[in-house]
């Protein structure tokens, strides 16, 4: 007797191999292959036809596609970078722009990829723009130093909206009430504040001559995240460049310079505050907008989405029409 | 016991079994190749594949292609975090890319639903990147055309989407 798998397994399949040029269809298509869009296309496929209308929205698929990406991301992280952008809307603009880390892996430095422009805005320069390091549930929160305005940003989908304005009674009574988050002091002044410790150091001297000069040139140096199961750990510089820590091996790589993306201007090779690379979570996530209440007209700020954002997961010979 | 043709053993000493397609087609393989298919690893420990697996909806074309597939990556789980085998590695790749390149849709689809049906699931993340990939830089109108989806919104319901997210639509 030959032995064949169990009939429900059989029967599970079967009706869906019919279809010559459709894709499969039921699970799936969805858990399968609509979680591994890029979240553009996962968004713009709501438009194809019913079926898909219902199960793209679905918390269902959300929450799948947020999890593969997740995965991926683990693997791959991607850097978040803004630069000065060509100017729209009648002033200076900046745009943003994501890329993968293919490897986050010392041994064997990627080629530089790809970066794709996320998305510029027009009315905050690069200059005054300071970023959060890494994106809480797909969205950013962008600091305008000029106009002292917070936005949070989804840099995926540029769906933004501002924060309140800081209240200018915390300011005034800046001196006496404001507490700062220092240590405080404990009288035996000898001994090391027990709150702080020394998780890691890097000793640049150990490391190949390039790399250590090329880090101990930086001035600004900030970790963004752990990778390859927390041996790794990313290092973003105010000079635009992520360098990749071994912890195990001691070694250090340089693994993205802006300058090898994108063109930077010259008075531009420093970030002028703090970073301007960081994380990118390409999420499907709304940012909630506050209601429209009376004199409230919610600030936006004039913003164009890059060109082909869903592009780099084709490879080269993927254009299939 | 030893009579039969499916244990026939070969220099590995790995147990052979037969895969028969649906179109009666017999593949001989070790059982360390069918294994990655989660599906006949299962029933390789329940001992139900001594006479053959019938598998009955997959095509004779599809399965030289999945057979050709667990050949090339039988080594691969085994030696899996083995970095001696890294110029191994690249040739695995190249072969994976060359084989989902190459392929038309249907035979693509087939492949996944083989895949599917037999759980192995390095061909089935591969075949289905593929076809996302090849997915993502397309318009809806694009999406219906390549793989015969009919239209069944009324115009006022797909302008509304669009309008809706009209972010993921513009160029």
């Amino acid at each position: 007797m030959e032995s064949s798998p169990p009939l429900h397994k059989r029967l599970r399949r079967s009706s869906e191999s019919n279809g010559e040029r459709r894709p499969p269809r039921g699970e799936l298509l969805v858990d399968e292959i609509l979680t591994r869009l890029p979240i553009a296309a996962a968004v713009r496929f709501r438009a194809v036809c019913r079926q898909w209308n219902a199960a793209l929205p679905s918390d269902h698929f959300i929450l799948a596609h947020r999890a593969r990406a997740a995965a991926a991301r683990h693997r791959h992280p991607e850097l978040l970078f803004f630069a000065p952008g060509a100017a729209f809307a009648g002033g200076r603009a900046t745009s943003f722009y994501a890329c993968s880390l293919r490897d986050g892996d010392c041994e064997a430095p990627p080629p530089p990829a790809a970066a794709r422009e996320l998305l510029t805005v027009a009315g905050i320069t690069a200059a005054h723009a300071v970023l959060s390091p890494t994106p809480c549930r797909g969205l950013t929160l962008i600091f305008d130093t000029y106009r002292s305005e917070y936005y949070l940003f989804n840099l995926s989908t540029g769906d933004h909206v501002a924060l309140p304005p800081c209240q200018p009674a915390a300011a005034a009574n800046l001196d006496s009430t404001l507490t700062l988050p220092t240590m405080n002091p404990t009288g035996r002044s000898s001994s090391p504040s027990p709150s702080w410790s020394v998780r890691c150091s890097i000793n640049l001297q150990s490391l190949p001559e390039q790399v250590s000069e090329e880090l101990a040139g930086e001035r600004v140096i900030v970790p963004l995240c752990s990778a390859g199961g927390g041996s790794k750990i990313l290092l973003a510089t105010g000079g635009h460049k992520v360098f990749v820590y071994d912890v195990e091996r001691n070694a250090v790589e340089r693994v993205f310079r802006m300058q090898d993306m994108v063109d930077v201007p010259r008075g531009y090779l420093q970030a002028s505050l703090l970073l301007s690379v960081g994380l990118h979570d390409e999420r499907i996530a709304d940012v909630v907008h506050r209601r429209a209440g009376a004199g409230d007209g919610e600030r936006r700020l004039k913003v164009k989405l890059g060109r082909r954002r869903d592009s780099t997961l084709v490879k080269a010979s993927g254009g299939v029409l | 016991m030893a009579a039969a043709a499916a244990e026939a053993t070969i220099d590995g000493g790995g147990k052979m079994i037969i895969l028969i397609s649906a179109d009666g087609k017999r593949f001989e393989v070790t059982e360390a190749v069918a294994s990655q298919s989660q599906l006949i690893s299962n029933m390789i420990e329940d001992d139900c594949t001594e006479n053959g697996v019938r598998l009955p909806n997959v095509d004779g074309d599809i399965l030289t292609m999945v057979v050709d597939y667990c050949n090339m990556h039988a080594g691969d789980a085994a030696a899996d975090g083995d970095t001696t085998k890294a110029s191994s590695t690249e040739e695995l790749k190249k072969f994976d890319a060359e084989l989902v390149q190459a392929l038309e849709n249907p035979v693509l689809f087939k492949l996944i639903l083989a895949a599917n049906f037999l759980n192995i699931k390095s061909l089935l993340d591969m075949t289905c990147q593929r076809v996302a990939d090849m997915m993502s830089g397309k318009t809806p109108e694009q999406m219906r055309e390549t793989f015969s989806i009919e239209n069944d919104f009324t115009p006022e319901e797909e302008a509304a989407i669009r309008q809706e997210n009209a972010w993921a639509f513009d160029d």
